[in-house]
């Protein structure tokens, strides 16, 4: 779905990712982990050319994302961004905002947009909410709202920046639920985490980034026995067998005197 | 759209038709409503009819035409700058509009194009120097506020320093100042009224643009919105709409920050609704200050600016009050 070929990309005067090189395939959930700062959030800024990106090629469906236009980019890949400011508008008006991309002029959102909007708050369970004020919303019930959206703007990508940001452990848990729920429709899902067990149970593939290089991209058993998140981290991952499959924790190298 | 927010927005039309009616009618001289049918048809021939068509007509336009023009600017301001603190009387864009009118007068170019021409060149530059400033200082929401009300104070000081050395640009400058509608004219008033109209017709049509826009930035470039093209597009039409109040009315102040938020109070911040409210309650909002500034204290005539703080700062005090346990997300 996505094809990423060495990209590089910097800010003004420092180079956040360099030679990363990553294929993301529809209808597994993609998880990249990293340390603080190593580029994550702008690689996923990079895909949906929100940051321009120096050198490589980024193909989406195929095509370089430098030829489709803003709107046309929105049609294929959505974006949750980390950082979201809480608008003063109505749950319905927020998810049908998910159809904008497809807004043509006179810009009004049509029956097919509310029919859109409405099919996705049900997918999320949400359509009591409706005419809600989405800042009256608890974090967690607002985190279904912006997923709402991204499906209602119906691309067959969806990238999430730290989605489970601010959210309890319920609630976390039920957003790695909500994103298999998207891989098995078959999305292509791209997700930022922190919580290293969570996001080895959730990953089809596991991408580790460190000082915007990607060091190891497979399987999260392949990645676990390789090590290398012990070593970026500075920790030790470690597991044990559980009905329910492999559990995987993490703990601090330095030994206690 | 919903029941309450009809019978809002039927209540504002109300307002701005009635006080129009009553700013076309009353004033130091009163024209009874045949007198003003008889204006209306016959044309500028006897008393009433010059009245009417030199006085009351451009007056009462002016008023709606820079209540209108002001209030959508400060919710334009407010949307794209994500900052409820801002309106173009904080942020310099009147002042900068107010200088370039001082200096275009000063120079002596004195025609209605000129006026509104400069004064959307200054509301505009006022702008961009303030966006400029957000940018390069990283662009906190205070910052936004604070590098704006040093370029307003810069900017006035500038036309002060103007009207000093060159005394002859100062016509009515004290009605300039606090702002005023006791000396509109046709000449200025028409060029000016084609850019609010224009800008405020543009801006209706992209409420969805708007709301997008306040999501964010990087939420809004996700749903396919340009966002540097749509934001430096509304800051131009909120200029546009600002200058060319400030070319007729004067430095008028409070519209632009009051309406916007009494009105969100109302309908909430949705652009559909509260651009088409912003005019028409700022529309409203002015032609009634105006009214009460001219009878008052028949003959006398109080300046427009003032009146519209006396009444509109207890008023706004008044809402924020009453707003105790709504959540707010700032």
């Amino acid at each position: 779905m996505i094809k990423v070929e060495n990209l590089s990309l910097s800010y003004p005067g420092h180079p956040v990712l360099s030679g990363v090189n990553l294929s993301i395939p529809a209808g597994k959930v993609t998880v990249i982990v990293g340390p603080n700062g190593c580029g994550k959030s702008t690689f996923l800024k990079a895909l949906v050319s929100i940051c321009p990106c120096d050198s490589g090629t980024i193909l989406v469906d195929g095509q370089n994302i430098s030829r489709y236009s803003t709107k046309e980019l929105a049609r294929k890949v959505a974006y949750l961004a980390q950082n979201r400011q809480v608008p003063d508008i109505s749950v319905l008006r927020m998810v049908l905002h998910g159809r904008f991309p497809y807004l043509s002029y006179p810009r009004r959102y049509k029956k097919e947009d509310f029919s859109i909007a409405y099919e996705a708050m049900e997918q999320m369970g949400i359509e009591d909410l409706a005419e809600e004020p989405l800042n009256a919303l608890s974090g967690g019930t607002r985190q279904k709202v912006y997923i709402a959206m991204a499906l209602a703007q119906d691309t067959p990508a969806i990238l999430l920046d730290e989605p489970t940001t601010f959210l309890d452990v319920a609630h976390q848990l039920q957003m790695m639920e909500h994103a298999r729920f998207l891989a098995e429709k078959g999305k292509a899902v791209v997700m930022v985490l922190h919580d290293l067990s969570m996001a080895m149970q959730t990953a089809d593939q596991l991408a580790v980034m460190a000082e915007g290089r990607l060091l190891r991209c497979g399987e999260p058993e392949m990645i676990f026995n390789s090590g290398c998140l012990d070593s970026v981290f500075g920790i030790r991952v470690c597991r044990f067998q559980t009905p329910e499959g492999w559990q995987y924790y993490y703990q601090s190298n330095h030994k206690r005197a | 759209m919903p029941k309450g927010k009809k019978v809002i927005f039927l209540g504002a039309g109300l307002l701005c038709i009635v006080s129009a009616l009553l700013s076309l009618g009353l004033g130091a001289a009163s024209l009874s409503p045949r007198d003003l049918w008889q204006a209306i048809c016959g044309g500028p021939k006897d008393t009433a009819g010059w009245i009417f068509w030199y006085a009351r007509l451009p007056r009462t336009a002016a008023c709606l035409l820079s209540g209108a023009a002001l209030a959508t600017s400060g919710a334009v301001i407010q949307a794209v700058l994500s900052n409820k603190l801002a309106s173009p009387s904080i942020i310099g864009v009147n002042a900068g509009a107010g200088l370039a009118v001082t200096l275009c007068c000063a120079l002596g170019f004195l025609s209605g194009w000129a006026i509104a021409a400069s004064a959307f060149g200054g509301a505009l530059l006022a702008v961009l120097l303030v966006v400029f400033v957000a940018e390069k200082t990283g662009a906190s929401r205070t910052t936004v506020i604070l590098g704006g009300v040093a370029i307003n104070s810069f900017l006035n000081a500038l036309s002060e320093a103007v009207v000093t050395l060159v005394p002859e640009a100062g016509m009515s400058r004290g009605d300039f100042r606090v702002g005023g509608f006791s000396s509109v004219s046709h000449t200025r008033l028409i060029p000016a009224g084609i850019l609010i109209v224009a800008a405020l017709a543009l801006v209706l049509t992209l409420c969805n643009e708007l709301d997008v826009l306040s999501l964010g930035e990087d939420t809004a470039q996700g749903l396919g919105l340009s966002v540097k093209k749509m934001r430096t597009l509304f800051l131009i039409l909120a200029a546009m709409l600002a200058g060319a109040s400030v070319s007729f009315a004067g430095l008028l102040g409070f519209v632009g920050l009051i309406v916007p938020h009494a009105v969100r109070k109302l309908v909430g911040s949705e652009s559909r609704y509260l651009l088409p409210l912003c005019v028409l309650g700022g529309a409203g909002f002015v032609t009634c200050c105006d009214l009460a500034a001219r009878l008052l204290f028949v003959p006398y005539e109080l300046p427009v600016g003032i009146l519209m703080s006396v009444l509109g700062g207890p008023f706004f005090i008044l809402l924020l009050l009453k707003r105790k346990g709504g959540k707010d997300h700032d």
